[in-house]
């Protein structure tokens, strides 16, 4: 058989599926339709989704960052603290569980109260 | 059975206001299941002389561009659907590309300025989706001239044992061709479209594609000249 464009035109050697171009409007115009309506809340979905990360984020960062600044509980104990306490009961129910331990290890003689250029 | 009478009642209404010779803009608003089942084939063949400006008006038409959208679709639904699968090839990509162009034309009639006209817009965006496709199928450092062997592939087996010998041949002639030599010879032969469409449809030079088009015309000679039955 002579194949040129003459002999074959514009055939194709393959067709379309049954009923497809039929159903083509169908199909895909509501497709379409419905995608586009799903589009058009997704900005306000958005919107809203971004302002509640931001906060979630905010008040994660604010629980992590905060304690750290302010350190320990019941914050540092200084020797300004303890002179002006009335109680040594008080001072020492402030102090944390290291600090007591601290002072259980080691006696007040081998605390330094000010910086000495001997002890380097 | 609510369904069916719902049908019945549009149908008839349809059909009553087409022998009547009605203006177009009484005609009433069809579900998409009217369409569907629509055989009447003077009341397509009448959808397919909607004139551009009219469909253009409907789309801009918060009432009408539902109605105008699925009429656009209907009048070159046909068309576009051919002129992608002569690109891809295999019916399941044509048909997700034809998917594709289908919500891109919904999302950007709001955008469309009128510098082209209707059918040349849709075809550019169908041309677009279906080279999209053929890019995602290459590797990052090739071509999508390169597929010229694997469509020749998907083109045996849409085509079947029983297909005529000299289409499948023209067909793998013009699978060897460079994709842009391709796509003005398609869009020339096979959609008849002038050259000055043809540029703004694939954003070339008017010589450019007269240039691809003739050599285009005398390889698939020479191929079917060497491969001849």
């Amino acid at each position: 058989m002579k194949a040129d464009f003459e002999t074959i035109g514009k055939r194709m050697p393959y067709v379309e599926p049954k009923g497809y171009v039929e159903d083509l409007v169908g199909r895909c115009a509501d497709r379409a339709i419905a995608k586009r309506s799903q589009a058009t809340a997704r900005p306000f979905l958005r919107r809203v989704g971004i302002a509640v990360t931001s906060m979630a984020a905010a008040l994660l960062a604010a629980a992590i960052i905060f304690p750290a600044i302010s350190g320990p509980a019941g914050g540092i104990v200084t020797a300004e603290a303890i002179a002006q306490s009335s109680s040594l009961g008080d001072v020492l129910s402030s102090m944390s569980n290291d600090e007591l331990a601290a002072i259980d290890y080691y006696s007040f003689d081998d605390i330094p109260t000010e910086y000495d250029e001997t002890n380097e | 059975m609510k369904k069916l009478s719902l049908f019945w009642r549009e149908r008839t209404n349809y059909v009553c206001h087409y022998h009547c010779n009605l203006n177009f803009n009484t005609l009433p608003d069809l579900t998409s299941e009217t369409f569907k089942y629509l055989t009447n084939v003077k009341a397509k063949k009448l959808v397919a002389q909607i004139d551009d400006e009219q469909l253009v008006a409907m789309l801009r038409s918060p009432n009408e561009r539902d109605r105008g959208y699925r009429m656009l679709l209907e009048k070159y639904g046909s068309r576009l659907y051919w002129h992608i699968r002569r690109i891809v090839v295999a019916h399941e990509d044509a048909e997700d590309v034809m998917q594709e162009t289908a919500i891109n034309i919904l999302a950007g009639i709001d955008k469309f300025e009128q510098k082209s006209s209707l059918s040349t817009w849709v075809y550019r965006i169908a041309t677009n989706e279906a080279l999209r496709l053929l890019r995602r199928r290459t590797g990052f450092f090739q071509s999508i001239d390169s597929l010229g062997e694997v469509l020749v592939e998907k083109l045996e087996d849409e085509a079947g044992v029983d297909a005529d010998a000299a289409e499948v041949l023209f067909q793998k002639a013009l699978l060897q061709l460079p994709t842009q030599q391709r796509l003005a010879f398609n869009l020339r032969y096979y959609d008849e479209m002038p050259y000055e469409e043809i540029a703004k449809v694939t954003g070339k030079n008017v010589n450019t594609l007269k240039t691809n088009y003739h050599f285009a015309v005398t390889k698939i000679k020479n191929y079917l000249k060497e491969n001849s039955l």
